[in-house]
């Protein structure tokens, strides 16, 4: 039922669906069929301030973070359905809508030619928690996380676990066959579908293929932690002249790097843990790479980074200068990606988190080496690294206070880290591109999201 | 309908529940704990137009007014209503000079049957034998950003345990309550939407017009609304940073409380020397008599707002037959119908379009357009949000 108790049947869509796959027809084709739809859109949790109207044509979206997290999820969608395009729209705020009337003059206002057809498909991005439909539209979620970070301890919120979505979703997407999608509502299961894997790498193809190149500067944001300013950051307006410097001397003889992909949307993510124990640890001195945080799942100021600031300055021997060769990066277009590339090939995925695969896949689709901190169970090509430390994460959430059961690197096994970084960094050569089923997928026009 | 005639009918409306719930033998209970709050904006403005309107026309026994597990006595909560602030109540309360005794839910049958009506968050369920809550908004659910954790975790914690022992669910518009079916899956046959209403002490309107003079007075715009992330004041900023030429032929004045998190600190630097010069005024939390001057004198309100379960400062400004300038999102058409010129909450461009068209629209229609507003008003009444919930309730008595 939607919210003025109407029926939307899935039943066309579902059979669409089974017959492209079943074909072997493009399973794009399939997916248009939702389409008697006038518009599809889709969002994803994001600073919202950095937009300028309620809806946008997609290619317009004013994004922080294109290479990991529900962005990129989104973006790698719109690469591998660019058969819609015309019909695609990026809303920042799904919630502020009644209903369909004024979602379709939004969407009019944004350009949508022909408001015909039978209303409108919303497509949510991102994790479950923060899962948001659209009143009076057909609401699916595109999920890529995987189940095993659901909290230990009971919440009153009803969304806390992590495995219930709003009453009005109809369908959920996986990515991969590692997801493993929520078990539905409140009230019932939700059919979930799983999207294939040409879609996870589809926007990256062309980034892949083409090597490191020389990437716009304007595409990447770099800061040091100590420069960290929380309203910048989200307004996108990020001027460092540190930042600057680093990149400068990025492959010509400036320290070892290491990237750090960090989910703000998990809070049982071991990051900042781990980077207080690096910290302790190295007391001033400078054993192993330099860090560079990838956030991704930025919903805005939220007090997150600025806790991670404060907790390394508590924990530094020489808080300056610790904050100031500790970078926070992001990629904000594509094109900002062999800029990245020269910061560092080599990355440190947390195995806790629940989008660790998706992390692990963008990454090697763009020729960066991933070290999965392992929590246990995992097998396959990656490298790993045991971790082997039990952690429990206590994280003060708008979903009230969540207790993870995470592992982490133990002290003695960080020196096993840093061998197996030095080692990767040796083995990543310059200009490895995409695997092959990246280059496959249908080449991502390049440039098209902006930086706020 | 003029606004007599449609107060008229709506007292017509409430007493005629009260009478049913009379007939039935039942008596009403109402939770007091938002008039605790010193200063009324939001809730605690609903609950005491609710408590106002109930007042009226139910006797001391038949309406109750309670705390907890206590019955709050009469005659404080009815002080509190004519003084419009919880400060005395706070104190009687404090001094237990206003507590009436237990709630009487252990004496089964004792008195008929008893309602509970709570305005907003529920302190104890499951005490009466019928009994609804008011939901206001979403907002904490899927905007928690916008508030602070303790006021989340306040709502979160009583959300799904307030449904669930709730026979009936009370939203104050369609938005709200197409919310909690949306995400929550609350049956549609469990709710009723109640507006809320708007009502001003019969002097204030001859006082205003005493007051102004039109021909001598600066024009100027108001904002009226705590000042919080989610009521969005920065994009009357931004539209001011792109247009500065506003400022000359207006005066922006925003009124209402400091609120939360980053956007007490959001006024551009390019907009300080407009603060200095006066023609970017914040005269902080206002009380009624003033707040009503200001509305009825502003050409016209400006209402950014993100995200709202209602919109009550759009409704108070049509009643003082001052136009709004309103974002369309979520409950804020609902109260504004066809007085507001509407924009996209994202769009400084936008909402200075439609300023621009209101501002027009203002100067040609003058009068005709200050009588529509007071007229589209009028049909919010606090009798009618009362007479609404009575209705419903009274149909669930066994």
């Amino acid at each position: 039922m939607n919210a003025k108790g109407g029926c939307l049947s899935l039943l066309p869509i579902r059979e669409t669906l089974a017959a492209a796959v079943g074909r072997g027809v493009s399973w794009m084709q399939g997916l248009g069929s939702w389409g008697d739809a006038s518009a599809i859109v889709l969002s994803c949790p994001g600073p919202w301030r950095r937009h300028e109207s309620a809806v946008v044509p997609v290619a317009r979206a004013s994004l922080t973070q294109v290479l990991l997290g529900s962005e990129s999820q989104m973006l790698a969608f719109v690469a591998a359905a660019q058969a819609m395009e015309g019909r695609l729209f990026h809303t920042p705020v799904p919630e502020i809508f009644a209903g369909e009337g004024n979602l379709v003059a939004a969407c009019r206002a944004a350009g949508l030619r022909d408001a015909g057809g039978s209303g409108v498909v919303h497509l949510r991005f991102g994790g479950v928690r923060a899962a948001r439909v659209i009143k009076g539209a057909r609401n699916a979620a595109v999920i890529a996380e995987a189940a095993s970070a659901a909290p230990l301890t009971a919440s009153h919120h009803p969304f806390a676990s992590g495995t219930i979505l709003p009453e009005t979703m109809q369908l959920v997407f996986t990515y991969g066959q590692q997801t493993v999608g929520p078990r539905g509502t409140l009230g019932r299961e939700i059919p979930v579908r799983p999207l294939p894997p040409a879609f996870q790498t589809a926007d990256l193809a062309s980034v892949a293929a083409g090597g490191t190149g020389k990437g716009g500067r304007e595409a990447l944001d770099i800061v040091t932690l100590g420069e960290f300013q929380a309203d910048l950051w989200a307004a996108g307006k990020i001027r460092s002249s540190a930042g600057d410097a680093r990149l400068r001397r990025a492959g010509k003889g400036a320290p070892a790097a290491v990237l750090v992909p960090w989910n703000l949307d998990h809070p049982g993510s071991i990051v900042p843990a781990l980077l207080e124990r690096l910290v302790r640890l190295r007391d001033g001195q400078e054993d192993g790479p330099e860090i560079i945080l990838l956030p991704f799942n930025y919903f805005g100021p939220t007090g997150i980074i600025r806790s991670l600031v404060v907790r390394l300055r508590d924990a530094a021997s020489d808080p300056e200068r610790t904050l100031a060769q500790t970078f926070l990066a992001r990629v904000t277009q594509l094109a900002g990606m062999p800029k990245l590339r020269q910061l560092s090939r080599v990355a440190w995925v947390d195995g806790n988190d629940p989008e660790a695969w998706w992390t692990l896949q963008r990454l090697a689709a763009v020729g960066v080496r991933g070290i999965l901190i392992d929590p246990g169970g995992g097998s396959g090509g990656v490298a790993r690294l045991p971790a082997d430390e039990p952690l429990w994460v206590e994280a003060d959430t708008r979903c009230g206070a969540l207790t993870f059961a995470a592992r982490m690197p133990s002290p003695r096994r960080l020196p096993d880290l840093l061998d197996m970084t030095a080692a990767q960094a040796r083995v990543a050569e310059p200009d490895v591109a995409a695997p092959a089923a990246s280059r496959a997928a249908r080449p991502a026009r390049r440039g098209r999201v902006r930086a706020g | 309908m003029s606004v007599m005639l449609a107060a008229a009918a709506h007292t017509d409306a409430l007493k005629r529940e009260a009478a049913r719930l009379i007939a039935r033998d039942a008596s009403l209970y109402l939770d007091i704990s938002p008039l605790l709050d010193p200063q009324w904006t939001g809730i605690p403005v609903v609950a005491a137009g609710l408590g106002s309107a109930l007042a009226a026309v139910l006797p001391p026994g038949r309406l109750n007014f309670f705390l907890d597990h206590r019955l709050i006595a009469f005659e404080a909560v009815a002080d509190s209503l004519r003084r419009q602030n919880g400060l005395f109540l706070n104190r009687e309360i404090a001094a237990g000079r206003a507590d009436s005794g237990r709630l009487p839910v252990l004496a089964r049958g004792a008195g008929g049957k008893r309602v509970g009506i709570f305005p907003s968050v529920k302190r104890i369920r499951r005490a009466f034998d019928i009994e609804c809550s008011i939901f206001h908004d979403l907002s904490t659910l899927v905007l928690p950003y916008f508030h602070m954790k303790l006021n989340v975790d306040h709502h979160m914690e009583a959300l799904l345990a307030d449904i669930a022992s709730n026979d009936l669910v009370v939203t104050v518009s369609a938005a709200s309550r197409d919310d909690l079916v949306a995400y929550l899956g609350v049956e549609p046959g469990k709710t009723v939407v109640a507006a809320n209403g708007v009502v001003w002490p019969q002097g204030f309107a001859v006082d205003a017009a005493n007051l102004l003079a039109p021909e001598g007075a600066e024009p100027y715009l108001l904002i009226l609304g705590t000042r919080e992330p989610r009521k969005n004041v920065i994009l009357v900023f931004d539209m001011l940073a792109r247009a500065p030429a506003l400022l000359e032929s207006h005066r922006f004045v925003f009124a209402g409380k400091m609120g939360w998190l980053a956007e007490q600190h959001a006024l551009p630097e390019s907009l300080k020397p407009a603060v200095a010069a006066g023609r970017i005024v914040f005269p902080g939390f206002v009380g009624d008599r003033v707040k009503y001057r200001l509305l009825a004198g502003a050409e016209a309100t400006l209402y950014p707002s993100l995200f709202e379960g209602f919109g009550l400062p759009v409704l108070e400004s049509l009643s003082a037959g001052t136009p709004c300038v309103a974002s369309w999102s979520s409950s804020i058409p609902e109260v504004g119908g066809a007085l507001c010129s509407y924009f996209d909450p994202l769009s400084a461009t936008g909402m200075q379009r439609a300023l621009r068209d209101m501002l027009a629209r203002r100067r040609d229609e003058g009068e005709k357009l200050r009588a529509a507003c007071r007229d589209h008003a009028a049909r919010f009444t606090w009798q009618d949000t009362a007479a609404t919930i009575l209705a419903r309730l009274v149909d669930l008595l066994p």
